[in-house]
């Protein structure tokens, strides 16, 4: 008997049991090539989130926000339980799209831009976007190798955020750039929840979650707390955090 | 494009659509294109070091054994210093094809076969890169002929291929155990010498010669030398012997590539 699937919207997420471990390998002197260690990251988690839906995945540090994205964007697998998706997932964790250091900015935004999906006739207006957005003015056709932290991150953001996923995955990644590009890197997200696309945002900033998210997740030790109204999410993340 | 995620597979339900297999074409062109971007780095001469690698090793070797007043043929060291160095190249990078899951791209999963197909074309890239100077050499300057040649290239092709699919098998047990690669290194230098490399198989005795009809390396380097005109020990081979070596070798080869998707998912949770 072969396994049922129900189709899902496109910009759907399921998520049903869903356990992920890291395995790591233990030495100790009796056993010097080692024994598999596993640390459970997250724990029988289950919920839907659907097309559209803008959540925010609330918790303190290490209780398995990461996991859950790379977990739902296909970079970890499941030990336990399943994930399904409809659409295309990004990820944005960190600064990094997988710039080419060697490459200008422009040629990043160009070749990135094309490995991810922008026809080859509309990459000429997605270059223009991209550097009109980070204003990274004459940087913007210098190595990347030579970028700051912070002009890498606005590149980073730009190119993906210029792109067109169903689902959007963004791991505390709005903090990145000075105070300008934080707030046009926000107009651009909400943009883009404008465009009814499924966003997932793990963060800390409590302000940026209320405002820009519907409904919140709040995950502690890999175990789902609290899911539900943004507002009583936080609520519940403020008194775990007050004890 | 609907996908599960369990335990086993990651997998895409349903068709891929046309544009999706486009995107993968793009894709794995982009992958290919970076591994070469990474291997010429800052380098003034580029890929032109693969290029050069086996004739500088080649006439270091030559030089050695004029010194040693040793009875040499430069065609032969030629062809064996030329395929051990490819064979070399493919296996380090097989066993460590899974370091890099996301083909560069950091944002969004990308298929296996999106990486299988650039590892492929760049392992044969690779190949000609190096074994093409050396068959014009043999061919302009030494005389070869060029039917035995063109048999160095192709054969050099299907030797990096399966020897990347070969140690595809090993990059598992190389992620849990990493000494195991330096083990390897070594097992490959003790190779380089027991290895019809420097010297055709005919030279070799009892044991030693024995030993090496096992060697899948062999009979490369052999049917090469033998195409070629050279020395070689391709008629005492024993079909028997030959199709088994060769038969488990490329069977291996074609489970390492088969089993890639799995170890490359299997792998994902190891811290």
């Amino acid at each position: 008997m072969g396994v049922e699937f129900v189709v899902l919207k496109v910009g759907e997420i399921k998520v049903s049991g869903l356990c992920t471990d890291y395995d790591d390998l233990l030495r100790t002197k009796l056993r010097p090539f080692g024994k598999i260690d596993s640390f459970r990251a997250l724990d029988s988690l289950d919920f839907t989130v659907s097309p559209g839906e803008v959540v925010g995945i609330i918790g303190r540090n290490g209780s398995g926000k990461s996991t859950l994205l790379k977990t739902i964007n296909g970079f970890l697998r499941p030990s336990e339980g399943y994930v399904e998706t409809s659409g295309r997932v990004f990820l944005l964790a960190g600064v990094d799209p997988g710039l080419i250091l060697g490459l200008s900015g422009r040629e990043n935004a160009r070749l990135l831009g094309l490995a991810y999906g922008t026809n080859q006739k509309a990459i000429e207006s997605f270059v223009n976007s991209v550097e009109e957005f980070c204003n990274l003015k004459e940087a913007f056709d210098r190595k990347v190798g030579g970028y700051s932290t912070g002009m890498r991150g606005k590149l980073g953001f730009g190119i993906i955020t210029e792109l067109e996923p169903d689902i959007l995955l963004i791991d505390e990644t709005l903090g990145v750039g000075d105070r300008e590009f934080r707030a046009k890197a926000q107009m651009r997200l909400r943009n883009f929840i404008g465009q009814s696309g499924t966003v997932l945002i793990s963060t800390h900033s409590l302000g940026l979650a209320k405002e820009l998210c519907t409904r919140g997740i709040l995950l502690e030790n890999g175990r789902i707390e609290y899911d539900g109204s943004i507002e009583d999410t936080i609520g519940k993340y403020v008194d775990i955090t007050n004890g | 494009m609907h996908r599960r995620m369990d335990k086993h597979r990651c997998e895409i339900i349903g068709k891929v659509d046309a544009e999706s297999l486009r995107l993968e074409k793009r894709r794995s062109q982009f992958i290919l294109r970076n591994k070469f971007r990474n291997i010429a780095g800052n380098n003034r001469l580029g890929i032109l070091w693969i290029v050069l690698e086996p004739l500088v090793f080649s006439l270091v070797y030559l030089f050695v054994l004029t010194v040693l007043r040793a009875r040499l043929s430069p065609e032969s060291i030629f062809v064996g210093i030329t395929l051990f160095g490819i064979l070399t190249t493919s296996i380090m990078s097989g066993i460590d094809a899974i370091g890099d899951y996301t083909g560069g791209l950091r944002c969004e999963r990308i298929r296996t076969r999106v990486l299988i197909i650039p590892m492929v074309k760049y392992r044969i890239i690779d190949a000609i890169c190096r074994s093409s100077p050396v068959a014009i050499i043999l061919l302009f300057l030494l005389g070869s002929p060029p039917a035995g040649c063109i048999f160095f290239v192709l054969c050099s092709m299907v030797l990096a291929v399966s020897c990347e699919g070969f140690a595809l098998n090993f990059s598992r047990m190389i992620h849990h155990i990493p000494d195991l690669k330096i083990v390897i290194r070594y097992f490959l230098r003790f190779m380089f010498f027991t290895s019809p490399v420097l010297f055709p198989l005919s030279m070799a005795q009892g044991i030693h010669f024995h030993a090496n009809l096992f060697n899948p390396f062999t009979y490369y380097s052999e049917s090469t030398r033998f195409v070629l005109g050279l020395e070689s020990a391709y008629t005492d081979f024993e079909s028997l012997t030959f199709s088994l070596t060769m038969g488990v070798s490329l069977i291996l080869a074609i489970r390492g590539f088969y089993k890639i998707d799995s170890f490359r998912w299997e792998l994902s949770s190891w811290s």
